[in-house]
């Protein structure tokens, strides 16, 4: 049996619970436990641009919170990911660093040790729980439903960090996803960036950024889009509704979540994952779920 | 949007008084810029940017090419730094592993401490270490998490926070703009 640190991170306890819940009752299903991390903080990512060594001790305090518990460190979020699998390599690689981390952890009776493992979600139900197992956990596939999956950027990216798969042609997502029943397609730039690091700096570039990838999922014919992490999810489901708004068209794709998705197909409730929260209207996909 | 947003600016020329032929080395001391100088200017990075193939006005490789010249005032001041995405892509690809998405996050912590980050982060960094949340919380917040079976929303160590910016002197940088108004 499987058993991790669970770190929400800072966005998804509220802009995307349908996440957190999915992922909670997913992951028991499958028989998977959880640990909350309790007084966590931000992984660092947000100050990463600014200071190194903030980001280092922000991302090295989540990081030993995990080793306190002698567990590895499950991330939902892509940012979380890799910028805590980046701080981890950096820290155990530069012992000064390490030291100069360590000397402000000490304060709040804290150690970075080097200890914990970041496992990302797909990760985790991919090479952890084992595709086997899951497949048979799927009760209620899905049919006929054409589903374009898309990786994000750091679930794969920095690749000599994360060391996952090969990040020019990555196969998890499409083969966890393929479990369920539905078909995956195929799209033009299909692991190209969904464009949300630049919302707060230049909100118009990530609407045009997203509204390439939703044109190129729509002409290969998909029904509907998978993300793995919550900033993809939000692009594509809320901002999806931007693009809608500044390029004067509908496109109502629904997207969800893999964990979402996964739940359905267990024969899980609707409203339980949280379907009802997607921004864009996602009842559709229960057309192509087998009775 | 109106087309056009991103036009390329007229380039005036580049003038050898205004280059700092050490700017180079003093990213390349820095680690996340230290293979700057390997750069061969393939264009390998520009070519499979996401955020390149939009905009006219940012390209990796012009960016590091600018960098390696010496135009120290473009690339600090310039604002293309905050247009890229961080997916790695450059990164991944560059066949000289100058590890491009670093250099620019090494050249926005330079561009940081000189005050010339858009106030947008600013103002989420500072919302970070305030409230261990990147955008204000509000109580209905915790209505929706019950609707699905949550706990209300966890406590961030806040306090553990504020001690990390102040410890690494991080909070000089946060609250400058404020003081000076």
């Amino acid at each position: 049996m499987v058993k991790y640190a669970l770190y929400t991170g800072c966005t998804i306890p509220y802009r995307l619970n349908s996440y957190e819940a999915s992922t909670r009752k997913v992951m028991e299903r499958l028989g998977a436990e959880l640990i909350d991390l309790e007084k966590a903080n931000c992984c660092g990512l947000y100050v990463e641009p600014a200071s190194k060594l903030a980001y280092l001790t922000l991302a090295g305090r989540v990081l030993a919170l995990a080793e306190e518990q002698g567990l590895d460190i499950l991330c939902l979020c892509g940012g979380c990911t890799s910028a805590l699998a980046k701080a981890n390599s950096y820290l155990n690689e530069h012992e000064e660093a390490k030291n100069e981390v360590n000397a402000v952890l000490a304060d709040f009776d804290m150690e970075f040790t080097g200890k914990t493992r970041v496992v990302n979600s797909v990760n985790s139900l991919v090479e952890d729980i084992g595709l086997r197992e899951i497949k048979r956990h799927i009760t209620k596939p899905f049919n006929g439903l054409k589903l374009a999956a898309h990786y994000g950027c750091h679930l794969l990216k920095p690749s000599d960090v994360l060391q996952f798969e090969d990040p020019e042609a990555p196969e998890s997502v499409d083969n966890l996803c393929a479990l369920t029943g539905a078909t995956m397609i195929d799209y033009q730039d299909k692991y190209e960036c969904c464009g949300a690091p630049t919302i707060a700096t230049e909100q118009s570039l990530s609407v045009k950024i997203i509204n390439k990838k939703l044109q190129n999922i729509i002409s290969a014919g998909a029904n509907a889009i998978v993300t793995v992490c919550p900033y993809c999810e939000l692009m594509f489901d809320l901002m999806q509704l931007e693009a809608e708004d500044v390029y004067q068209t509908k496109y109502r794709m629904p997207a969800l979540l893999h964990t979402q998705l996964l739940g359905l197909s267990m024969g899980m409730d609707f409203e339980e994952m949280g379907m009802s929260m997607n921004k864009v209207n996602a009842d559709k996909i229960m057309d192509y779920l087998s009775e | 949007m109106s087309e056009g947003e991103y036009k390329v600016p007229i380039k005036e020329p580049i003038k050898t008084k205004d280059l700092d032929p050490d700017f180079k080395y003093e990213i390349a001391d820095t680690y996340l810029g230290r293979h700057i100088t390997a750069c061969f200017k393939c264009g390998a990075c520009t070519g499979g940017c996401p955020v390149g193939i939009l905009t006219e006005i940012y390209k990796p490789r012009q960016i590091i090419g600018e960098a390696l010249l010496g135009m120290r005032e473009k690339v600090l001041t310039g604002g293309e730094l905050w247009l890229c995405a961080t997916c790695y892509t450059c990164e991944d690809r560059c066949p000289q592993k100058v590890n491009i998405t670093d250099v620019i996050i090494a050249l926005r912590n330079m561009a940081f401490r000189e005050g010339h980050t858009p106030e947008a982060l600013i103002e989420q960094a500072r919302n970070m270490v305030e409230t261990g949340w990147i955008q204000k919380t509000t109580a209905s917040m915790d209505k929706r998490r019950e609707e699905l079976g949550l706990s209300r929303l966890p406590k961030m160590a806040v306090e553990d926070m504020q001690k990390i910016v102040k410890a690494t002197g991080f909070i000089k940088y946060l609250y400058k703009k404020e003081d000076k108004k």
